[in-house]
């Protein structure tokens, strides 16, 4: 066995590491930003602010080998947070008369997705002490109560949230240009967790608890850690998504998209940065196939009506299908560029 | 009183119906290792069973009898389906299973039937009161309590006195021993299953029989339920779930009952918050005792 890399070439590695999927991000985001259609544009834009948010969930659910259901309840937070500083101040004072503190502070796009990211981690960073001591099936149930209760309480607090109906009014300033510069600082941030002294902590403790423990790492704190990251990232989905909306309401933030970014995860594979990425391509391009067929089309004299559905029970199989047949996902349990390294 | 002696029937009717959830989820976490979300989605077949089977015309029996056996098959069809490819498998692929499974099914149900609530036209009697010493109670809440302790006294029974129930019992204590004396798994897996089928189907029934009517979602509310009394309970301890469906239930109405109409949306995150916070401080249960771990 040979020494385990220092601190400086785990770093490197894990920067060069993201470096082809950076580049591949960037170039699409403005390729698409000055040559594509506005409908184009607009899938361009979900597909980045998925990536970012499955990269959220990888942060965690992949470095641990815990699962959440609750993170969508961060995403909330971003999305939430970031509306309530930018809304036009008028316009905000009638949609959320009892927004405590925030009432007239306005921010710019930049400052109020910086600001999502940083609220969502502090929300997370609280109920993490909890939450990080959970494992199997106890993580499963807790944060499904979490995104229970975040639900009820996007539902409920409609002097703050605006209830059921949710905000309207947010700033339209999300680019697709924009939006893939977040996606590549996300790809940094996911590689640099998995690369770094965090990751292998993270990735002992998930092989073997116990063994972790009595080797001296300290399991909840590191999971405390990477519930943090995983909660900022998935808050700056949050925030460029509500941009690019322009309305933040409950069901964005519940059961369906849950589903939907668990299923990228999983069919592309929970345990890389690039196997994330490759289940919000695979999935989105699937999804954008499947809307084609469930709005009814015609092949030959064969006229095919509406199915509504199709796209979900399409995706839940694929998901199925994966789950059976590949449980590591379309990509792994190794990033593209640990291939050649590890032969 | 007479509104205490009103709330502790209501109390009772709605633990109970939790109970026979809970129970349902425990026995097949109980010997599968999988909490099964997809729970609810038996509730809605048995629904929709009931649907058709009034729209034909049937007789009350047979539309009861018809939801019970439809959510029994359906969970049966479900264990060959998304559980028995991926026995093995940790418990978290396993609910990933059992979430997609629910997805699929309320597409399907919202695709295939009608995304609105189908009402069912339900006897007459249901919808009586009668008054027991000077309280008046809903007809259809007594029969609620009825039915659950008769189908829990059946299923203590079976579970104590027969060899199947046994072999249930035995299977969530040490599978791997109960194989090795004979019992086959895939015999065992597949009736847990459809126990826990027939106790979602009781439940469907008397889950409508107190709403009159059935919607592609009508399982979610109840099983999130469900889940929450078997976290209360101790997973796949079938006793402790009764008993967390029953407090569940208790906790609720008094909830109902006491909290200010203002805070009423919220009374989710307050059981929600319990259930975390227990997770974390017992997270075999409350009524855990200290004998062996189970992974």
């Amino acid at each position: 066995m040979s020494a385990p890399p220092s601190a400086v070439a785990r770093l490197r590695r894990s920067l060069l590491g993201a470096a082809p999927a950076v580049a591949l991000v960037l170039v699409f985001g403005f390729v698409v930003d000055a040559v594509a259609s506005p409908g184009d544009r607009q899938t361009a834009i979900n597909l980045l602010v998925s990536i970012v948010a499955v990269l959220g969930l990888q942060v965690y659910i992949g470095n641990t080998g815990v699962l959440t259901f609750g993170h969508l309840a961060f995403m909330a937070a971003g999305a939430y947070g970031s509306a309530l500083v930018t809304i036009p101040v008028a316009v905000r004072a009638s949609q959320v008369p009892d927004l405590p503190l925030l009432g007239d502070v306005l921010m710019g796009d930049v400052a109020a997705t910086l600001f999502a990211g940083l609220a969502a981690a502090a929300v997370a960073a609280v109920l993490g002490v909890l939450f990080a001591r959970f494992s199997g099936t106890a993580a499963v149930i807790a944060t499904f109560g979490l995104l229970a209760i975040s639900n009820t309480l996007l539902n409920g607090l409609d002097g703050v949230t605006g209830g059921a109906q949710g905000l309207y009014g947010v700033p339209r300033t999300t680019t697709v240009a924009g939006a893939a510069v977040v996606a590549a600082i996300a790809i940094v941030v996911a590689r640099l967790v998995r690369g770094s002294r965090l990751g292998l902590r993270l990735a002992a403790a998930r092989h073997d608890e116990l063994a972790a423990a009595a080797a001296g790492i300290d399991v909840v704190r590191v999971r405390w850690a990477a519930w943090v990251v995983s909660a900022a990232l998935l808050g700056v989905a949050g925030a460029v998504q509500a941009h690019t909306l322009a309305i933040v309401s409950p069901t964005s933030f519940y059961l369906t998209p849950t589903f939907t970014l668990l299923s990228m995860l999983i069919v592309g594979g929970m345990r890389t940065v690039s196997g994330a990425i490759a289940g919000a391509v695979a999935i989105t391009a699937a999804t954008e196939v499947l809307r084609g067929i469930e709005d009814g089309f015609t092949l030959g004299s064969l006229e095919v009506g509406q199915a509504f559905g199709v796209t979900q029970i399409a995706i839940g199989l694929l998901v199925l299908l994966m789950l059976v047949r590949r449980p590591n996902g379309l990509l792994g349990t190794r990033e593209l560029d640990e291939r050649r390294a590890a032969g | 009183m007479d509104t205490v002696l009103q709330q502790i029937v209501n109390a009772l009717s709605l633990g109970g119906v939790y109970a026979l959830l809970a129970l349902g989820l425990a026995v097949v976490f109980s010997v599968g290792g999988l909490i099964n979300i997809a729970h609810g989605e038996l509730m809605t077949i048995a629904g929709y069973a009931m649907l058709g089977l009034v729209g034909l015309g049937a007789p009350w029996p047979v539309v009861m009898l018809g939801a019970l056996v439809s959510a029994a098959l359906a969970a049966v069809a479900m264990e060959r389906v998304a559980f028995r490819p991926l026995r093995g498998a940790g418990p978290e692929t396993l609910f990933l299973s059992s979430l997609v499974v629910a997805v699929v099914l309320q597409s399907l149900f919202q695709g295939l039937i009608s995304p609105q609530p189908k009402g069912i036209a339900l006897p007459k009697v249901l919808d009586d009161t009668i008054a027991i010493g000077g309280v008046t109670v809903g007809v259809s809440s007594l029969v609620t309590i009825a039915v659950v302790a008769v189908t829990l006294a059946a299923l203590a029974w079976f579970f104590r006195s027969t060899d199947t129930g046994l072999g249930i019992r035995a299977a969530s204590l040490d599978f791997d021993m109960v194989r090795a004396v004979g019992v086959k798994a895939d015999r065992i897996i597949p009736l847990a299953f459809a126990l826990s089928g027939l106790l979602a189907g009781v439940a469907a029934v008397l889950w409508i029989a107190q709403r009159g009517s059935v919607d592609p979602l009508l399982g979610i509310t109840p099983v999130l339920a469900a889940f929450v009394a078997t976290a209360i309970g101790g997973l796949g301890n079938t006793t402790g779930a009764v008993l967390g469906g029953f407090l569940l239930g208790a906790v609720s109405v008094t909830f109902g009952a006491t909290l200010p109409d203002s805070l009423a949306p919220f009374r989710d995150v307050f059981t929600f918050s319990v259930v975390i916070v227990l997770l974390g401080l017992r997270p075999r249960g409350l009524l855990a005792t200290s004998t062996g771990e189970r992974a």
